[in-house]
């Protein structure tokens, strides 16, 4: 595991990756991160929209002809109104996809899904696969003990139902944003959920 | 991004019906304190005050100038608040707005009627006398800047040091005096919405909150009262918030003397 | 006060350093919960504290180009940064002169065309100060802009270079820029190439002075790096203990 930073070469392998830029032939990376597995992980950073992501978002404003939806990104997505089957109000937290997203990073969003009563928690795009984890084994375990009906948008906005274990969800959703080692993590979080159930009851 | 604000705001109304904060943490109960004293070489006094992940600075400083005509015998002090642009998503960077004056003038005013510094002392010579900066700067914004800020300042006063008068100017060489506190004052504010009311209201619950009420203690005195936002209080709210204020004075008041 | 005439005695500076070297240097990244990104350093007596926010949405909306992000910069001393008595509050001209060189900095290495119509902020509070807050400005702020995740081409580091007492010297604290026979040069590069990104003078040099200007500022600047890069490691393996504490490590 190697530590990059931007401005530092990369191997011309890397060319054409997430976080990194080229000059003259050669290859950079333009984040502060870990190289692992031939990936940058970056520190930080905002969440990059690409054509077929799944993400959430919250209907800010009825706009003419469509609706603009705050999806945790500088400028709001846009949904036309002919995209959705059903009427959508400003508050409503949808689920849907990035259709297109064009030269200056406007995205458009299609296939909307209205999600019920409910909470949403913002967190860092960069943790987004930790709280899904290999083969959505993370997220499936808050799901199956908790009961919960839980979405996470890969832009970092996650929706939980209206659920009675809800309060016990947000607090593992925090635990695993500040515990991201990732050795046994979700071994831990089940025992975490295990205890925070068995002492609601 | 408003209708963020709006959810947040929905969800903890949510969650105060049903008796719970947003962390957990009981209605009336501070989140994690920390004053560091002492902490700019270049003022004459300084602490760093953290309430929770909120985190404020202040400085004390001195300089020479004129007291007021109609006091002619006693020093003069300042009180100033800047609410630095990144300490909050919503502050722009210009001249202060009315947040950032309302805290500095809350803060001053606990100082200020409390009378625990004799402002008699600065004074230096005929038309001369100390003047006192109080700087809060605001580094962090995560709900209940006032609580902070007195609390930063306090601590800043809590070591600082006498400038000497030497031939008309400040000199701050050698063995200087600590300047003389008589009491400590400290500030505990409450928000209410839903008709509930809570301590140290960090920023979500702060958004939410429809009336706040702040008090100043010292021992068992009440020394200054702000009250703000558009919701009401009852008389009997009023009286209960400030028992609690008593009991928080003490709880603070060792923090800031350890 | 008076001011001392020889600042170097026997290749030692009033504070025991040689004329190649540093002031001692801390820097702490992610030291804010709010900003996107921080980073505050200590360097020598001076202590600086820089706040990222953005990419947001660009406010006023026609200020926004549709094409790229805009930055804007704001370099502010504090009225109890200084030795000498209470300053005033506010901008004058010379933060307003600092910030926009500050911004220019940053126009040039921040990767702008990926955040079209958006902002990036960048705040400097300088809270004590003791010559060259500039550049340290300029060195924190390119950590603060790491930690926030903005794409940069490159870190940038700053120092400045004088003449005192007709020696080419690097890193001038506030007593030996005052001196009135001096020069002050404040540079800031990009890491990879040293390109020249800030470059002020004030007083008298001749061209071939120059020469060893840049070369100290060069060999200077590799030093400074490997803080910047520490300062975001800690953070980083921080993170992956759950660590994390977004306090401001005064003390």
């Amino acid at each position: 595991m190697d530590t990059v930073y931007p401005g530092l070469q990369l191997d011309k392998s890397m060319y054409g990756q997430p976080y990194t830029y080229s000059e003259n032939g050669k290859v950079y990376s333009n984040v502060f991160g870990m190289l692992r597995n031939d990936k940058i992980v970056p520190l930080q950073g905002q969440y990059d929209p690409k054509r077929g992501d799944i993400i959430i978002g919250v209907v800010n404003e009825e706009k003419f002809s469509g609706y603009s939806v705050y999806i945790n990104l500088p400028s709001e997505g846009s949904l036309s109104s002919r995209d959705s089957r059903e009427e959508l109000e400003t508050g409503d937290v949808i689920e849907c996809e990035v259709d297109y997203v064009n030269e200056i990073k406007q995205v458009s969003l299609t296939n909307p899904k209205k999600l019920g009563f409910g909470s949403v928690m913002i967190i860092p795009p960069v943790k987004v696969p930790r709280v899904i984890g290999k083969q959505m084994s993370m997220i499936n375990l808050i799901k199956e003990k908790t009961g919960c009906d839980i979405r996470m948008g890969k832009n970092g906005i996650l929706w939980i139902n209206d659920c009675k274990n809800k309060p016990i969800v947000i607090k593992t959703i925090n635990k695993i944003l500040r515990e991201a080692q990732f050795s046994g993590l979700t071994s831990r979080i089940g025992e975490f959920l295990d205890k925070e159930i068995k002492n609601k009851e | 991004m408003s209708i963020m604000n709006e959810l947040r705001r929905g969800a903890f109304i949510d969650m105060i019906k049903t008796g719970k904060r947003l962390t957990d943490r009981d209605f009336y109960e501070y989140r994690d304190i920390e004053v560091k004293k002492g902490v700019l070489a270049t003022a004459d006094g300084s602490a760093l005050a953290r309430i929770g992940d909120t985190q404020v600075l202040a400085s004390v400083k001195f300089t020479v100038g004129e007291p007021y005509p109609d006091r002619p015998d006693e020093g003069v002090f300042i009180t100033n608040a800047e609410l630095v642009a990144f300490a909050n998503p919503s502050y722009e960077p210009g001249p202060p707005n009315e947040d950032a004056i309302e805290l500095a003038r809350v803060v001053d005013r606990g100082i200020r009627s409390s009378e625990i510094i004799d402002l008699k002392s600065f004074y230096l010579e005929e038309g001369k006398v100390l003047m006192m900066f109080i700087d809060l700067w605001i580094l962090d914004d995560q709900g209940n800047l006032s609580d902070t800020s007195a609390l930063a300042a306090m601590g800043a006063l809590l070591n600082t040091k006498l400038p000497k008068y030497e031939d008309g100017e400040l000199v701050r060489e050698g063995d200087l005096e600590n300047l003389k506190l008589s009491n400590i004052v400290t500030e505990h504010t409450f928000g209410k919405v839903a008709d509930k009311t809570f301590i140290d209201p960090m920023l979500d619950e702060e958004i939410a909150a429809e009336g706040k009420i702040t008090f100043g203690v010292m021992d068992d005195k009440i020394v200054t009262v702000q009250k703000s936002g558009w919701q009401s209080f009852t008389k009997d709210e009023v009286f209960s918030l400030m028992d609690i204020a008593f009991k928080k004075h003490s709880e603070l008041k060792s923090i800031l003397t350890k | 006060m008076e001011k001392p005439d020889k600042l170097i005695v026997n290749g030692k500076r009033l504070d025991g350093r040689g004329v190649d070297d540093l002031r001692p240097i801390s820097i702490h990244a992610h030291v804010l919960s709010n900003a996107d990104g921080s980073a505050l350093i200590r360097w020598g007596n001076n202590l600086v504290l820089a706040g990222v926010r953005g990419p947001r949405e660009c406010f006023p909306r026609h200020m926004a180009d549709p094409f790229k992000a805009i930055i804007r910069a704001k370099y502010e001393m504090t009225p109890f940064s200084s030795k000498e008595e209470h300053g005033r509050s506010g901008p004058n001209r010379r933060s307003i002169e600092i910030s926009k060189l500050i911004r220019h900095v940053f126009e040039n290495v921040v990767l702008l065309e990926k955040y079209p119509k958006s902002q990036i902020d960048i705040f400097i509070e300088i809270l004590q100060s003791d010559g060259g807050t500039r550049c340290a400005a300029i060195t924190a702020a390119s950590v603060a802009l790491a930690d926030a995740g903005i794409p940069m081409k490159d870190m940038v580091q700053a120092v400045a270079v004088g003449k005192v007492n007709d020696e080419i010297v690097l890193d001038l604290n506030y007593i030996e820029d005052s001196a009135s026979d001096g020069a002050d040069v404040p540079i800031a590069v990009a890491g990879r190439n040293k390109d020249i990104l800030l470059f002020q003078m004030d007083g008298i040099l001749d061209k071939s002075q120059f020469e060893e200007v840049f070369s100290k500022v060069f060999k200077a600047a590799d030093k400074i790096k490997e803080l910047q890069t520490k300062a975001l490691e800690e953070v980083y393996f921080a993170t992956e203990k759950g660590e994390v504490k977004k306090r401001l490590p005064l003390y």
